[in-house]
């Protein structure tokens, strides 16, 4: 076996461009297969680890339609319904938002203003760089004072010194001036784009602004990770209920979020799945064409063998292990050309990347199986040629 | 059935061989009845063309007649498969073509070496039988040439070495002098007596009237006819 292997090699040798030439067909393939599937498991680990850090626990009640919301009334009443009505519930945030002029010094701008409950921050992950969250205090007397993201920091303080210092932000025409508490770090939530926004308590909202407001998106916290689709479910039982529609609420738990992404990759994956099945079809006839001029080219040398008593079957495993092993060095060619293209595609995306071991594997055995397949028919076709026909050939 | 002797390696009964290439027939042997016993050495004379090579293809098993029998070791040849008649080539027989066919990517020791390969002998017995066989025929200091590095002689010398590595029990020689001086001619013939005092039966198919004469039994082949003397 490592013989006839050895003999392969010294076949290829004295053919060295159409060897190459014909392994590109399975080195391309292989190399799509991997890079597929490198890149798309590099992307669905860093979409999964964004929906996990966003809390799985939470259940977002979404401003999809604003009549509808104002329907359910998201006010302290209905906050209580949903407490004691709906189960494994652990809190319900409501949030309201809405646009404000912000300024400092020359530096002007407008961004987004957020109103919300004091362990929101905490409970749906978004981290403090410096500084510090609300308290009951800030809540109580509506202070005026802000927790801002990453983006507004950099934009209105360039200097760097953030904490104490005052930012002038004008709400429906009133004009406050908001002391910045803390710095949120960059956002890796997807509903939270905490970056560009400007967080004050809904104390200050009730004081300052909007008397008994009716919160304009709510954020649902389940007990636990297990219990949010169940909540899910549930909350939009209430709310169906409630105003005696149906699909009043567009509404979804991380972890729904997590099952549908999913499902579209497995979906996604099999589309690809089909696309590198063709491209090593592709290869697979390139190799089947390399043989069969192979075989035509060498009837010489098969009459030859025969004559020295060659059976048909060595003749024909001659040809299967130079078609199975022209078939191997594409792929591995495929599979190194795959995982170094995806490993500088991924780097440049800034994502995590993860050798795809499987795919490499299933490459390998997979492009054996092609050369093995593809050869078969050039490799039975030499094995059966006449010995004085083929010695007369040139 | 048919009557065979015992000593009979090969026996051709009434052996045609009609190559048809689209309507024109070519019928390079018309009938052939030959015996070959065990031991002897013989030689095929003819004229280019007359049928010689057609005949020993046929000895050798390496085609079929297109009418008439060939008995090997009492056994019709019609009613062997494939793989007998392989192993039978590769175990009894020993060609050493007129045209050498030698691989031209192998070496020369790859090719003394090849036939073994296809008994399933380890490979290091096949380097060793294959350059003792070499040495034997003078070519110890060519191993690892390759054949287009070679003088004619010099490959036809390999041909031999390659038939004879396998010790088969018959030697099928197409022209085995026909690129030698006499003196080389005269020594591959003195290679043959050698082998053949060891027992193995050999064929020489030649056109050359001295060669012819020097083995004990000569038949001659014209326009398809064998005639013995
Ligand atoms: N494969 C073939 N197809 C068609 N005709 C063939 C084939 N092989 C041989 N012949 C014909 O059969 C006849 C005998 O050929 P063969 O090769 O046996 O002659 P030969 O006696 O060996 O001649 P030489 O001394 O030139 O080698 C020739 O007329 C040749 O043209
Ligand atoms: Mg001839």
């Amino acid at each position: 076996m490592i013989e006839d292997i050895v003999n392969a090699m010294q076949s290829f040798l004295t053919n060295k461009t159409r060897s190459i030439l014909s392994l590109l067909g399975v080195v391309i393939g292989v190399a799509a297969v991997i890079m597929v599937t490198a890149i798309g498991e590099s992307a669905s680990a860093d979409v999964k680890s964004t929906i996990s850090q966003s809390g799985l626990d939470m259940v977002n009640i979404l401003g999809g339609n604003m009549r509808k919301i104002r329907a359910l009334q998201f006010d302290e009443t209905t906050r209580r319904e949903i407490l004691e009505n709906v189960p494994n519930v652990k809190n319900v945030f409501y949030k309201n938002q809405i646009s404000g002029n912000v300024k400092r010094g020359n530096i002007e701008g407008s961004a987004s203003i957020s109103a919300i409950e004091i362990d929101f921050m905490e409970e749906s992950k978004l981290e403090l760089d410096y500084g510090r969250y609300f308290d009951e205090t800030d809540n109580e007397l509506g202070s005026q004072c802000a927790v801002i993201g990453q983006e507004i920091a950099t934009s209105y303080f360039p200097d760097g010194d953030v904490l104490g210092k005052k930012l002038t932000v004008t709400i429906k025409k009133a004009r406050f001036s908001l002391e910045i508490i803390g710095v949120l770090l960059p956002s890796t939530s997807i509903f939270e784009s905490s970056d560009s926004t400007i967080y004050v308590t809904r104390g200050f909202y009730k004081r300052r602004i909007k008397p008994n407001p009716i919160a304009d998106s709510v954020v649902i916290q389940a007990t636990s990770n297990k219990t949010s689709v169940a909540v899910e479910k549930a909350i939009k039982a209430f709310a169906e209920k409630k105003t005696g529609e149906s699909d009043t609420l567009f509404i979804m738990s991380m972890q729904t979020m997590l099952e549908n992404y999913e499902k579209t990759t497995s979906t996604l994956n099999l589309l690809l799945s089909g696309v590198a099945a063709i491209s090593l079809l592709v290869g697979g006839i390139g190799i089947m064409n390399i043989m069969i001029v192979s075989v035509t080219e060498r009837k010489r040398e098969i009459g030859i063998r025969k004559a020295l008593g060659a059976s048909q079957k060595d003749i024909r495993n001659q040809f299967l292990v130079e078609s199975a092993m022209l078939s191997l060095i594409g792929g591995t060619i495929g599979i190194l050309v795959g995982t170094l293209l995806s490993f500088a595609v991924v780097k440049v995306l800034g994502w995590k990347f993860s050798l795809p071991v499987n795919a490499a594997a299933v490459s390998f055995v997979f492009s054996a199986f092609v050369g093995i397949f593809f050869g078969l028919s050039p490799a039975i076709k030499a094995a059966k040629l006449d010995p004085v026909v083929a010695l007369a050939s040139e | 059935m048919n009557k065979t002797n015992e000593n009979e390696l090969v026996k051709l009964q009434d052996v045609w061989k009609i190559f048809s290439m689209g309507n024109t027939e070519v019928q390079a042997l018309r009938g052939i009845n030959l015996s070959i016993h065990q031991g002897e050495i013989l030689s095929i004379m003819g004229p280019s063309g007359s049928g010689k090579s057609t005949c020993m293809n046929m000895i050798g098993c390496l085609d079929r007649p297109t009418k008439g029998n060939v008995i090997i070791n009492g056994r019709n040849t019609a009613t062997m498969n494939e793989n007998e008649l392989a192993a039978f080539r590769n175990k009894t027989v020993g060609f050493v073509f007129q045209q050498y066919f030698l691989l031209p990517n192998l070496s020369v020791l790859e090719n003394v070496m090849l036939p073994l390969r296809y008994q399933r002998i380890p490979i290091e017995e096949r380097r060793e039988r294959a350059e003792e066989a070499l040495v034997r025929i003078g070519l110890a200091d060519r191993l690892t040439h390759k054949p287009n590095e070679l003088s004619g002689g010099q490959r036809q010398r390999v041909a031999i070495a390659r038939a004879t590595v396998t010790k088969p029990a018959l030697i099928l020689a197409d022209e085995p002098t026909g690129a030698l001086d006499s003196e080389t001619g005269h020594s591959v013939l003195d290679l043959f007596q050698e082998i053949n005092a060891e027992g193995t039966t050999i064929v020489i198919v030649t056109h050359d009237q001295e060669i012819g004469r020097t083995a004990p039994r000569m038949v001659r082949i014209k326009d398809g006819l064998l005639s013995e003397d």
